[in-house]
């Protein structure tokens, strides 16, 4: 039987956290860890008399992502507003963008492009909107079914927010999350955004299969919950499509603690939401000539950035695509190049191989370390004039990521220099011979045991003896004792 | 001897710095006709302390001494539409659902009078959130018509001018959404002009239909409105539907006489001297046209076959609005919360339940069903369509006139509780004043005579952002009619 | 338009929508308001808008725009002056389930 056809749509939410301002007020945007109600003012608390007036740089920013998606943008553009009662929404209605009665969204019809398995693959974007966020709700029993009542923290209420809609043209968990990752790398290349903030990106999925059900997940936050909600979401409707089971349209919600998706309690009526023009804030009118200003200024984005990445650093295209998938670690590697002066192939494999390996065992984000790019340079540098060995700079690594101390420190403090001292190194040789006798007999014979009796050096130096000369002692040695001289 | 109390604005304003009119005395003279009257007529819903605002009266008695005294409206007491916002005075829009709501802001509008010296006495009553004509749906109660105490004064801003026709404050500020400034002042001999859709900020003002509102002056004649106007009128930031660019000095403008040029084309617009008006108020409002006819002054007819559904376009689009406005009121954030056990949406259906009037029920509903899935494009899309053409009409119109004339209301004040089991004969009254909201142009209404001793007025329309104009012609009325200043003897 | 069980259905569905809970009484007063005041919205239904661009602001102003610059909030104690209801700077609002 045939494999179903999946087909999957997006709605990605996020946040412009590089605005200093609110959508349509003057509080201040960055209202993360701040007392409950404090970065409120008439506008987003939705007083009786207050009005909304639109932030430019809103605007600026969401013309940037337009044309970073390659969008048709709507020269004529009207706010709506759409109406649900809810405790987080301070006026009953959210101030958004809708097509009717002559309104239309900021940009519509684009596209990005995505490298799937080498192969080059579309995603087209329907649309952008421009709206506001609501405020937060918070349990007091940390649960929505068992909290008698609800408190409300309205410092959220009011931030940018730019809802970008896909057509239902991925096809994979895996291609969403391409998908996502792409998005992330560009908002971030944009300066509009900094994804890696609480709730600055938020994404509802919308799936069906062979032309069943529509079923739509929201809310869901990191980029691994989108690939693992659909993966489940894809396995659960596949096996009804097999049973022979249709697929109910409705809306579902990931759970993070049992890894499943599960109908939302709450019963989903026909949301009539009875958009109409939003007459307090006047048309906006975005010129061609405008646009092309905003053009001109665009920061380099990851396709081209990746790019140079192949043509100034030589960089392999894998290798260049893995930096450029996050802005903080692009920048990261270009600056550990600018201080290192040296080989940037070099820089990117021990970032690429070294470095991201321990961020995702520690579990740990860029932006979370402490490491800086100059720390890299100074490990490599280390390296290069064989204070250190491989073996050792591979072993300090993971401290620094999570101490933050520069390899420097750590050398000194392990005392882990690497042994170049032929004085040094002979006693320690002449010890491993006298406790590995068969290896050193099997040396005088095969010269590949050498490498086992280098390794004993090693273990006993603890990584710190320089190979290439441990090797060129031993070989002497080897060399005394076939001659049967004395080798001590 | 002109007390003081019915003085005008412009008279007081140049005898406060003269001090030949002492500030205190000016306001105690006023609590005390208000301590008289207001019990009867209740144009007021709060009224600041006189304690608090005799202070404020002798502060400012020391600047003026000091010579020191700034302002175009130094010293003169205001009373102010209790849905304009006030910093620290309850602001209920003459609804329980707000009846302890102190707003923690000032509207701009407010915070213009502070600047220029004006000192707010109170906030005055209206129907509940602006929605009516006869401020009879207001919570604390009805207003009454100080011409006459079993009529309606009018509405919405009904306190407003019942405080004027009383002689408790020499000028005032109410709000015109279909004629609320314009109705009022038509049913008690004063003058009321409804701006330019945007030439004064909103900010501040409690919204019911917030693409057909202003903020409108009220006093008791013309020069007073044109002073007033120079203050609130200012382009605020605040408010993105605020005209940028300097105004116009409308003192100047009112008391310069026209320059006759070029004659005054005046056009009485057919539909609105039809079967709707009734004949009393017609032979009056022709009569002053009569008056004012001759030297310079052409009158002619003109047809805008548009307005014949402006009434339902206007109802349309500004109950729609209405449901919108006000779907704030939730009892989360400030206002009456109903006290019941429930979830979310049962608390809310109690409380707007408890909260609201019938009146503003009745709008939400209407206003919801209008904006619906299935009844949008039919109702509400369509009365946006009718609102260009009303608008392309007007357009029309002022290409061939100065100013359009009709009468401000199309009946003599009724009796309270007349018309208000009957909702649309009471939007019938509108049928006069809704047209200028709809095409956002300045619309002003002053006396024009008496019938049975009941209040007549005369509107005056000109072209957007022509008040300058507006104001200069209506002050060539008044001084042709003959009507001003004038307080009803109570 | 007639008043029957439509009418009541449909004023029962609008009360929901827009949150507002009506007496037995003010229901009996609606149900008749609401088909004379459709009736009169029906008026509407006359008027010749062939071609015609719906007007959403009624003046020709475009680009009322805010510049990027942050204000000082409001105190928070002034933002939760009115709340019928508050516990530890938050605004207390009903349960959701």
């Amino acid at each position: 039987m045939e494999e179903p056809k999946v087909k999957i749509g997006l709605e990605v939410h996020v946040q412009l956290t590089k605005l200093k301002t609110k959508l349509f007020c003057s509080c201040p945007s960055d209202y993360r860890g701040k007392p409950p109600n404090t970065y409120v003012c008439p506008v987003c608390l939705g007083l009786p008399g207050s009005l909304p007036k639109v932030n430019i740089k809103a605007i600026e920013y969401a013309i940037m992502v337009a044309l970073a998606l390659n969008c048709k943008i709507n020269k004529r553009i009207l706010f709506f507003r759409k109406h649900y009662f809810y405790p987080d929404m301070t006026k009953n209605f959210q101030i958004t963008q809708y097509d009717r009665a002559g309104g239309a969204p900021i940009a519509i019809n684009g596209y990005l492009k995505l490298n799937v398995d080498g192969k080059e693959k579309i995603i087209r974007i329907r649309r952008i909107n421009i709206e506001e966020d609501p405020g937060k709700l918070v349990y007091p029993t940390g649960s929505i079914i068992t909290s008698p009542y609800t408190l409300v923290d309205y410092n959220r209420a009011g931030i940018a927010l730019l809802e970008i809609v896909t057509e239902p043209d991925i096809e994979t968990p895996a291609e969403a999350r391409l998908f996502l990752q792409k998005l992330r790398s560009i908002l971030e290349h944009l300066g509009v955004c900094d994804c890696s903030l609480e709730g600055a990106v938020r994404t509802d999925a919308n799936i069906s299969i062979a032309g069943g059900g529509r079923v739509e997940i929201k809310n869901i936050g990191s980029v691994k919950d989108v690939e693992k909600a659909l993966a489940y979401e894809v396995l659960r409707q596949k096996e009804a499509f097999l049973k022979g089971v249709s697929v109910r349209s409705e809306t579902r919600h990931w759970d993070d603690v049992r890894k499943v998706t599960v109908p939302l309690r709450v019963k989903e009526e026909e949301q009539d939401y009875r958009y109409f023009p939003e007459a307090d804030i006047p048309p906006i009118i975005i010129t061609d000539d405008y646009i092309e200003k905003i053009a001109k200024c665009m920061p380099e984005l990851p396709d081209e950035r990746i790019k140079r990445f192949q043509r100034e650093y030589g960089l392999p295209q894998y290798d260049a695509s893995v930096l450029v998938s996050n802005k903080k670690l692009a920048d990261f590697f270009e600056e550990a190049v600018k201080l290192y002066g040296g080989n940037p192939k070099k820089v990117a494999n021990v970032i690429i191989n070294d470095f991201l390996r321990w961020l995702y065992e520690k579990n740990m984000r860029i932006s979370d370390v402490k490491t800086e790019p100059g720390d890299i340079a100074e490990l490599l540098k280390l390296m290069d004039k064989g204070i250190i060995s491989i073996k050792i700079a591979k072993e300090i690594l993971p401290e620094m990521i999570v101490t933050g101390k520069k390899p420097k420190e750590i050398v000194r403090e392990k005392g882990l220099l690497r042994i170049s001292d032929e004085q040094v190194l002979k006693p320690i040789i002449l010890r491993v011979f006298s406790k590995h006798k068969k290896a050193v007999h099997d040396a005088l014979k095969d010269e590949k045991a050498i490498n086992y009796l280098i390794g004993q050096v090693m273990k006993c130096t603890r990584g710190r003896a320089d190979p290439v000369i441990t090797r060129n002692i031993i070989v002497q040695l080897l060399e005394k004792i076939r001659k049967g001289e004395n080798i001590i | 001897m002109v007390t003081l109390f019915s003085k005008p604005a412009y008279m007081l304003k140049e005898e406060i710095i003269s001090e030949s009119v002492s500030i205190v005395d000016l306001v105690c003279k006023l609590y005390e006709r208000i301590r008289k009257l207001d019990p009867i007529i209740n144009a007021f819903i709060t009224l600041r302390s006189e304690d608090e605002v005799i202070k404020e009266a002798e502060r400012k008695e020391k600047e003026v001494k000091k010579g020191k005294a700034k302002g175009l409206l130094f010293g003169i007491p205001i009373a102010v539409k209790d849905n304009i916002s006030t910093k620290g005075i309850r602001t209920t829009c003459g609804s329980k659902i707000l009846e302890n709501y102190v707003p923690p802001y000032d509207a701009s509008v407010i915070k213009f009078l502070k600047d220029e010296g004006a000192i707010i006495i109170g906030k005055t009553n209206m129907d509940e959130f602006a929605m009516g004509s006869s401020t009879e749906t207001s919570y604390f109660g009805p207003t009454r018509n100080p011409w006459d105490l079993e009529r309606v004064p009018g509405g919405s801003s009904g306190g407003s001018a019942a405080a004027l026709a009383a002689g408790l404050a020499p000028i005032a500020l109410g709000s015109d959404t279909g004629g609320s400034v314009r109705c009022p002042a038509a049913f008690t001999a004063t003058v009321g002009l409804k701006p330019t859709y945007g030439l004064v900020s909103r900010y501040g003002l409690i919204a019911y239909a917030n693409s057909l509102e202003q903020i409108g002056p009220m006093a008791r004649n013309v020069t007073d409105i044109a002073l007033l106007l120079n203050v609130i009128s200012r382009y605020d930031e605040n408010d993105g539907t605020s005209i940028p660019g300097k105004r116009p000095d409308y003192v100047y403008s009112a008391i310069n006489p026209y320059d006759f040029k070029e004659h005054l084309k005046v056009g009485i617009v057919s539909e609105m001297f039809s079967e709707g008006v009734s004949e009393d108020v017609k032979k009056s409002v022709l009569r002053v046209l009569d008056k004012v006819s001759g030297e310079g002054v052409e009158i002619d007819e003109i047809s805008l076959p548009s307005l014949k559904y402006a009434l339902p376009a206007y109802y349309i689009i500004a109950m729609s609005e209405a449901s919108s406005n006000l779907a704030r009121y939730d009892g989360v954030r400030y206002g009456f919360r109903a006290n019941t056990d429930g979830d979310w949406n049962k608390v809310y259906m109690e409380t707007r339940a408890e909260g609201f009037g019938l009146e503003v029920k009745r709008r939400i509903i209407m206003g919801t069903f209008a904006l619906s899935a299935g009844y949008f494009d039919q109702y509400y899309l369509r009365a946006l369509k009718v609102r260009t053409l009303i608008l392309n009409d007007f357009r029309r119109a002022f290409k061939r006139f100065h100013i359009l004339v009709s009468p401000t209301m199309p009946i003599l004040p009724f009796r309270i509780g007349e018309k208000i089991k009957d909702p649309l004969a009471m939007y019938m009254c509108d049928i006069e004043t809704v047209p200028a909201n709809l095409a956002g142009i300045p619309a002003i209404s002053i006396p024009a005579g008496f019938v049975n001793n009941l209040p007549v007025g005369l509107q005056l329309m000109s072209r957007p952002l022509s008040e300058d104009l507006l104001l200069k012609v209506s002050k060539m009325f008044e001084d042709k009619i003959g009507l001003k200043d004038l307080i009803a003897p109570l | 338009m007639q008043v029957g069980r439509s009418s009541e259905e449909l004023l029962e569905h609008l009360s929901w929508l827009a949150r507002v809970k009506l007496t037995r009484r003010e229901k009996e007063i609606l149900v008749k308001d609401i088909a004379k005041i459709i009736d009169f919205f029906n008026k509407l239904s006359e008027a010749n808008v062939e071609n015609i661009e719906p007007t959403t602001h009624v003046i020709e102003l475009v680009n009322a725009l805010r510049e990027d610059i942050p204000r000082k909030p409001m105190e928070s104690g002034e933002a939760l002056a009115n709340a019928p209801s508050k516990e530890d700077n938050f605004f207390k609002a009903p349960r959701i389930l």
